[in-house]
């Protein structure tokens, strides 16, 4: 049984201008231990799903099933120990860190809230959260700005890990960083995934992040997985037009001339074109695509596409 | 484990901030002051201000004993100004205690949560905000009785939407940050996240409107006073300045000391919040 099982997410909200998709039924699943990629343009809904997951956007419709239970229909109380078992990473290493908290009691409340050991154990167990990231000891009675991006992010993590979850949902925990500090905190995760057998679903815009990082790699477009597949897999063989726009776009050192870029921009997901939601940008659209809404379909191992055509993108 | 020494560098910069500034440093000893004369006021002054205690209308500097002149009933008007210290500042301060506390419950909640709960608590803040607030005060005192407790609950309640709406946007704005996400993803109940994580975050602005409403709680009282809808049995600023009102042409300074009073310490309070609002804004205190 897989860890974490979503049937059907969806989030929408109200607006003025309408209901807005954010997520419109999503299928995923996370096996323990494993590393999910999530990659998609900016607006196309990653962030809010990740946000659903833990209870931190509205669903809608469907289910998130952790371990079996379905936490959609959980109400708080009953959804509590829950929490303990998904935390999250976020993007803003200087928005996820109360400005007036020392370290030490932004790691020491979650312990206190659930109930975690006396003062005593507490404070050890803060103490062993930050060597495991790798700050030093110090750092406890001191402030979040007193600390640099990557070491902020460094925080956050500690924050995630200080409840013994089997999941982290990582929001582009690099983006905000410098190229080089990027890959401290991308090993740390790396080291800690080890060590601790967590699962990540890691969220992410930059497709270079995670090749390098992911086991499995989900596309999103505009609320719902256009592809699924094996990191590897997904590389040599991307068969939605919108994987392989994507994988164009990635800067590539040994091919001289730049990819074509993506036509147009992304619909606003208040507005969600009818049939294939990718027809408008699609240089592979038919007229079947702009009327027909392409069912997700199983290739071949592990290979989801939802795509017309997708044996002549993978050909092309 | 060592203990590291916690630097606090945060509230050491706030504090170096608010010392740079002089009309802040000037304001806050000058209200030092007041508050120790008010304080004072039994030891330098044990008599009660309202016997009379000398020929009237004595001028200022006329008779050394009593450095600040006589009113008409030949009350030593040096006396009054003490006592009334008393009155101005516990009335200001309580009422500006009253009104925050109301003001950050309420608007905790409204912002925090949103939708049908602020929706129904901004309405009741619009109810109070409806009628101008004065006339609104002088309905409440002349209701129930004109005494001192009274006169600071009626002050509250007038001044509490002020720091209503501040704290509701500050909220509404905070609650959407990622660590309030954090807080909520890591299991922290509502209390806790009102209380402790953006709570703290909310406050400057507060703190320098609830200096300022010291301040308007302080005319408000005199403006009560003046009206003689004070407490009859205590000296008030107020009190004095309605009491010298008829005798304006003659003995000018028995209204103009005690307005002095006024002028001085609102000013002071309202420099004081000035100098509080440049010191917690990080920006600002960084050009200084």
């Amino acid at each position: 049984m897989s860890l974490l099982e979503l049937r059907g997410l969806a989030v929408h909200y109200a607006t003025a201008r309408g209901t807005l998709h954010a997520v419109d039924g999503v299928d995923l699943d996370i096996a323990r231990g494993e590393t999910v990629g999530l990659v998609g343009e900016s607006g196309c809904g990653k962030s809010t799903l990740g946000k659903a997951l833990l209870g931190l956007a509205p669903v809608t419709a469907g289910a998130v099933r952790f371990d079996g239970v379905d936490l959609t229909a959980l109400g708080a109380r009953a959804r509590a120990p829950f929490r303990r078992r998904m935390q999250m990473i976020f993007q803003d290493p200087f928005g996820s860190l109360n400005p007036r908290h020392t370290i030490g009691a932004i790691l020491d409340a979650p312990l206190k809230v659930h109930g975690l050991g006396d003062r005593a154990a507490r404070r050890a167990r803060v103490a062993a959260l930050i060597a495991q990231v790798g700050l030093p000891p110090d750092a406890v009675a001191r402030y979040p700005h007193e600390f640099s991006g990557g070491q902020r992010q460094r925080i956050g993590i500690a924050r995630a890990l200080a409840l013994e979850p089997d999941l982290i949902v990582c929001d582009e925990p690099v983006s905000a960083l410098d190229l080089s500090i990027q890959a401290q905190i991308l090993n740390l995760l790396v080291d800690l995934k080890r060590d601790l057998g967590l699962a990540y679903l890691f969220i992410s815009h930059d497709l270079g992040v995670v090749r390098y990082f992911a086991d499995r790699v989900l596309v999103m477009y505009l609320g719902r997985i256009v592809e699924s597949a094996p990191a590897a897999t997904l590389w040599r063989r991307p068969m939605h037009p919108y994987t392989r726009a994507l994988i164009a776009a990635v800067p590539d050192p040994a091919r001289r001339r730049q990819a074509a870029p993506l036509a147009g921009d992304l619909p606003s997901p208040q507005d969600v074109p009818t049939g294939c939601r990718f027809h408008p940008r699609c240089p592979f659209a038919t007229e079947l695509c702009r009327t027909t809404e392409p069912p997700p379909r199983t290739l071949d191992d592990g290979h989801d596409v939802a795509c017309h055509h997708a044996e002549t993108v993978a050909g092309a | 484990m060592t203990t590291v020494p916690a630097p606090r560098p945060r509230r050491w910069r706030v504090l170096r901030a608010f010392l740079r500034n002089p009309a802040g440093v000037v304001s806050l000893s000058f209200l030092i002051l007041v508050a120790a004369l008010a304080l004072g006021a039994p030891h330098l002054y044990p008599d009660d201000p309202m016997e009379m205690v000398a020929r009237p209308f004595l001028w200022p500097g006329q008779n050394p004993a009593f450095p600040l002149g006589t009113d008409s009933l030949g009350r030593d008007v040096a006396a009054g100004l003490v006592w009334g210290t008393r009155v101005s500042l516990l009335v200001g301060f309580s009422a500006m205690i009253l009104g925050v506390t109301l003001g950050l419950a309420i608007g905790a909640v409204a912002g925090y949560f949103g939708g049908r709960v602020d929706a129904a608590l901004v309405k009741l803040i619009e109810i109070f905000q409806t009628p101008p607030s004065f006339v609104l005060l002088i309905v409440l005192v002349a209701i129930a009785q004109p005494a001192i407790p009274t006169v600071i609950g009626a002050i509250a309640l007038v001044t509490w939407p002020t720091i209503a709406r501040i704290v509701r946007s500050e909220f509404r704005s905070l609650r959407e940050k990622d660590f309030v996400m954090a807080a909520r993803g890591l299991g922290y109940g509502h209390a806790r996240i009102i209380l402790s994580e953006i709570l703290p975050n909310a406050l400057p602005p507060v703190i320098v409107t609830a200096s300022v409403l010291v301040a308007t709680a302080i005319l408000m009282e005199s403006a009560l006073s003046f009206l003689g809808l004070g407490d009859p049995n205590l000296v008030s600023w107020g009190s004095m300045i309605g009491g010298g009102r008829e005798l304006l042409r003659t003995a000018w300074y028995l209204s103009a000391i005690p307005g002095f009073a006024i002028v001085l310490t609102v000013l002071a309070l309202n420099l004081l919040g000035d100098a509080l609002n440049d010191a917690l804004n990080p920006r600002v205190a960084a050009e200084r």
